[in-house]
């Protein structure tokens, strides 16, 4: 092994412990939506169980490939339902 | 919803069919998928009769696609005995009266005259009426009605005077033969239905 083997090695292991020392701050700076519980909060904030709401904040994922048929299956089936609110709503 | 404007804010027809013809095509995936599930075919049914009545599926270039629908809504109505369900259904059947193809057209009228003598009386007084407003709106009744300017008024009187909450054996023996020979078609009596009638013709 050479001196410049040796030199990139060296190198390699400082940008590893670098990696190591900065992976906890890009934790911090991206909090996970899933564990955080401010974001939590946030979500559970919204008011879900307002059909005009729900049927507003669906409406732009209606062109959607994926999402267009469960969305419209809902909307069709909540315009059978038995809540008047749900009903006018969808 | 996609635009299908196209230059100068003009409506591209063609986009606005394509758009018809996909939503279509999710419709018919919705209800294959959930076939004899009433949750969500009977509303599905009320959906497809409330676009049929505002003339939304009108176009020429889509009555293939409900072709589909009908076929779909017959398969759902066939032995069931939830009168919400077969009323959705005949809701269907009535918009498909007025359809510009001529085809749809008789296969919707064929499907409510079978209705017209279902077992359930609400059934029966639903289908008459449907049918009846269906006829009496129609523009060009002459490739669904053979007979004439003649037939067409008979078969209003006889959808409008008939009591169709009356007994369906009765009705059947009555009118059955009568009613399908109007639309040009042949059927026959069940045997209690062919019994009923020499019972009315001996009575006679």
């Amino acid at each position: 092994m050479d001196e410049s083997q040796i030199a990139s090695g060296d190198a390699k292991l400082q940008n590893a412990e670098i990696a190591e020392q900065e992976s906890p701050q890009q934790d911090q700076e991206s909090p996970n939506l899933l564990t955080d519980s401010a974001a939590n909060d946030g979500i559970a904030y919204l008011p879900w169980r307002s059909a005009q709401f729900v049927f507003n904040s669906i409406k732009p994922f209606f062109d959607s490939e994926v999402y267009s048929i469960p969305i419209l299956k809902g909307l069709i089936t909540s315009s059978g339902g038995l809540t008047e609110s749900t009903l006018k709503a969808s | 919803m996609s635009k299908v404007k196209g230059p100068g804010d003009s409506i591209d027809k063609a986009a606005g069919i394509a758009q018809k013809r996909n939503f279509l095509k999710k419709l018919v995936k919705i209800h294959t998928a959930n076939l004899k599930t009433d949750r969500v075919t009977v509303p599905l049914m009320k959906t497809i009769e409330m676009l049929l009545t505002a003339d939304y599926l009108s176009e020429a270039e889509i009555q293939e696609d409900i072709h589909e629908i009908h076929s779909l809504a017959v398969s759902e109505c066939n032995k069931s005995k939830n009168i919400t369900k077969l009323i959705a259904g005949i809701g269907v059947f009535a918009g498909l009266v007025n359809s510009v193809d001529a085809e749809l057209c008789k296969k919707g009228i064929k499907t409510l005259l079978f209705l017209l003598y279902h077992n359930f009386p609400k059934v029966r007084s639903m289908a008459a009426e449907k049918l009846y407003t269906g006829v009496l709106t129609m523009e060009e009744y002459e490739a669904v009605i053979p007979g004439g300017e003649d037939a067409y008024e008979a078969v209003q009187a006889l959808l409008s005077e008939t009591d169709w909450s009356h007994d369906a054996k009765t009705l059947a023996a009555q009118t059955k033969v009568e009613m399908y020979g109007f639309f040009g078609y042949e059927t026959q009596l069940k045997p209690a239905e062919e019994v009923k009638r020499k019972e009315l013709e001996a009575k006679k």
